[in-house]
């Protein structure tokens, strides 16, 4: 599971603290090893459900929307831009 | 007393409030508390996580918008589990205590909310993805109302997890619980699932009680939950529900790999958290380091979230628990075709004192809702009422109808009420 931890931390851009990782590696084993009593149940037959009742697919007209002021929260701008950090090094 | 004074002592005493306006919008207006994972114009949204600091919609969520347009006035924001994720509001950079006892928990997520309702008697929006109405209804002894999936617009809600997230309410009363989703339900162009309600079904006048579930119930709320059963007089009859624990590990599957897709958003750049870099820092270093603050509970799920879609166990543990979820449904809905609904405790026991909370581990609080899951996982309406007490705590009784047959939960709801 340490190995597996590290991975998927990675991939949800988590640095974890080595206290972290020591305390998270059993309890996510203890977990997923519940989660597996989903094993026992027989779904050979059975579509799986994405939505608890049906949704039907909607459309709209191809239409420019215009959004609520979606930069107001970024506090760096410059020149008109929004400014991150690099992006290579 | 001047209700904004009334808000800042609960706010004081309770800690159930993330933010108090200076002053009411508007004269003469009702008012209403909103979860903090709902956008509010000009207030401040964090919806429990320090991830979100800074951050002030500069929208109002639809709910809002329609609380607003039918002469209600936002007069606080509550405190929640971070993102959701809990079942008694300890989650989080601010944690609310049960008015009842302030030794206890609120119950979660929307901890504020039923706690803000308790002490001050105002009605709150708030919302559930597996039961976080219920939870702090019951313990706070409060009405909470979750409605069907799609009922009401998601539209600015700061989402958990998409496939299970509903917009409920809370309040003192049954009557006003219900006028209140009246006002804020309704379809939705900004959100496709949001639907037109099915036509009400015929009556039956009698209701099922689940085996499992109740089994799974402290025994003082479980006899106190009997008595709201003898007093209102109705046919009950009891079913058994085999999946009961299956719901309870599909909901949490579907739920964290929901919620580890929907937080990969925050970066801290375009809203909330937004860090200081520096000239060699790149993008994905800054990413890291602003996702650190993300809280304990919310790091687990995202974890488990993550593993639980990923190449290699995506069939074991997503796939499988999304078709677990289709038995659920079938195995509830079937049930349904002979009864009005079920009727069940609220939670299995009385709010606990922080200090027993400490001792659960992460599984065994997730076990804790075993009352909820099922239901929030099929997207079923519900209420819980508060029914009498246990050693001074508040119990809940929890009653479910078939999907938009809210008028019939409403109906039960009332004849608990009156019989309390």
């Amino acid at each position: 599971m340490k190995k597996e931890l590290e991975r998927i931390a990675a991939q949800q851009r988590l640095q974890l603290s080595e206290e972290e990782a020591g305390k998270f590696a059993p309890q996510l084993e203890e977990i997923t090893k519940a989660f597996s009593e989903l094993d026992r149940v027989d779904t050979s037959n059975t579509k799986p459900s994405f939505h608890p009742i049906e949704i039907e697919t909607i459309f709209r007209e191809d239409e420019a929307q215009t959004p609520s002021k979606p930069t107001e929260n970024h506090q760096r701008k410059e020149k008109g831009y929004l400014k991150g950090p690099r992006i290579l090094k | 007393m001047d209700a904004l004074k009334k808000i800042i002592e609960a706010d004081e005493k309770f800690n159930c409030c993330t933010y108090v306006p200076k002053e009411i919008e508007g004269s003469g207006k009702k008012l209403v508390s909103a979860k903090d994972n709902l956008c509010v114009k000009g207030m401040p949204a964090q919806a429990g996580s320090k991830i979100l600091e800074g951050y002030v919609p500069p929208f109002d969520a639809t709910v809002v918008e329609r609380a607003k347009k039918a002469g209600y006035a936002v007069c606080a924001k509550t405190v929640m589990d971070e993102f959701g994720f809990g079942t008694f509001n300890v989650n989080t950079y601010k944690v609310p205590k049960n008015p009842h006892d302030p030794t206890r928990a609120t119950g979660g997520s929307s901890g504020g909310s039923a706690c803000l309702v308790a002490a001050t008697g105002i009605p709150s929006i708030a919302e559930s993805t597996g039961g976080s109405i219920t939870a702090p209804s019951a313990f706070c002894g409060v009405v909470g109302v979750t409605p069907t999936y799609g009922l009401v617009s998601r539209y600015g809600l700061i989402d958990y997890a998409n496939s299970l997230d509903k917009i409920g309410t809370m309040a003192t009363t049954v009557t006003e619980a219900f006028s209140l989703l009246d006002t804020i339900k309704g379809t939705d162009k900004k959100d496709s699932t949001s639907t037109q309600p099915a036509q009400e079904k015929k009556l039956k006048n009698k209701i099922a009680l689940p085996k499992e579930i109740w089994e799974r119930t402290d025994e003082r709320t479980r006899k106190q939950c009997w008595k709201a059963i003898d007093a209102m007089g109705v046919e009950a009859e009891e079913v058994s529900l085999k999946h009961v624990d299956s719901a309870l590990y599909s909901y949490y599957i579907i739920a964290m790999a929901e919620a580890s897709t929907n937080l990969a958003k925050y970066c801290g750049l375009r809203y909330g958290l937004q860090n200081e870099y520096g000239p060699e820092e790149t993008y994905t270093e800054y990413f890291t380091k602003t996702r650190n603050a993300f809280g304990e509970e919310a790091k687990r799920r995202l974890l488990l979230g993550s593993f639980a879609r990923t190449s290699g166990y995506r069939g074991k543990y997503y796939e499988k628990a999304c078709k677990v979820r289709t038995l659920v449904i079938g195995e509830l809905k079937n049930h349904l075709k002979e009864y009005d609904g079920f009727l069940t405790p609220s939670m299995p026991a009385i709010a606990p004192k922080f200090s027993e909370i400490a001792k659960l581990s992460p599984l065994q609080h997730y076990r804790m809702d075993v009352c909820t899951v099922p239901f929030n996982l099929a997207g079923l309406p519900h209420a819980s009422v508060p029914f009498g007490k246990v050693d001074g705590m508040p119990v809940g009784v929890q009653i479910i109808g078939d999907h938009f047959q809210e008028k019939t939960v409403e109906k039960y709801a009332k004849i608990i009420e009156e019989r309390k």
